[in-house]
């Protein structure tokens, strides 16, 4: 056996196993994975090309602690189809993808880490458009060891 | 995992807090310990999907999280359910006040 033939059996082998977590899951760990803000909005939706406007980020402007930061997304618009919580300075900028189904209201609050001072972007999707809210939270403490 | 659910207004407010450790295993970049984060939450009321979410370990140590749905009235229950990566996974139940 060749060293090509090895290597590309190999990679076949390995993306066949990995196959079925994928699906059970319905996650996307590859927009996860991603380290930069334009790439993980990519990979989650497959074009980074935003609007701005008509989803809103609540966040303090100054963070004490960054391990639990209190952060609310929301749209008001009509036929949200998701929406996404990313921090651009993390180590990975996504944070949160939500699935916006029938009932669901497109509103979410939760605490999240932020390590060091940084934009908090929140992206919708509504029809076939991006759009995207930017906003930047001072952080004095960081929160991204452990 | 502790929830509590209202009907306000023809829409159900639930508040839901977790008890997990969210650990990226990062430090400064690099994986030094296991990760162990919950990676989807979701809740249902008989059986229909009504709030699912995708989380990383940007999301604070014991999350806490509050949502919206419609479609539901006072007394239905909503199951809610979080997995990990590990695999670890709890379930809860609460009724609608």
């Amino acid at each position: 056996m060749t060293r090509r033939l090895f290597l590309s059996l190999s990679l076949a082998l390995g993306a066949i196993s990995a196959l079925p977590s994928i699906l059970m899951a319905k996650r996307n760990q590859n927009a996860f994975d991603k380290v930069k803000l334009n790439d993980a909005i990519k990979a989650l939706y497959g074009t980074a090309s935003t609007k701005n406007g008509k989803v809103k980020i609540k966040a303090p402007a100054i963070a004490e602690n960054g391990a639990a930061v209190p952060i609310t997304i929301s749209s008001s618009a009509e036929n949200v189809e998701s929406i996404a919580l990313f921090v651009e300075g993390n180590p990975r900028a996504l944070i949160a993808f939500m699935e916006v189904g029938k009932n669901t209201i497109p509103k979410f609050s939760t605490r999240i880490k932020l390590g060091k001072t940084s934009n908090v972007v929140a992206v919708a999707k509504i029809g076939n458009t991006l759009y995207k809210s930017t906003k930047n939270v001072k952080v004095t403490i960081g929160g991204c060891g452990g | 995992m502790k929830a509590r659910a209202k009907f306000k207004k023809g829409k159900v407010e639930v508040k839901l807090l977790a008890k997990h450790p969210m650990q990226s295993g990062l430090v400064k970049g690099k994986l030094v310990k296991k990760a162990k984060y919950i990676t989807t939450l979701s809740a249902s009321v008989n059986g229909n999907s009504v709030f699912n979410i995708h989380t990383s370990a940007g999301i604070s140590k014991d999350p806490y999280f509050k949502f919206y749905f419609k479609g539901a009235s006072k007394g239905d229950k909503i199951k809610l359910n979080w997995v990990d990566n590990t695999g670890e996974s709890e379930t809860a139940t609460t009724k609608i006040k």
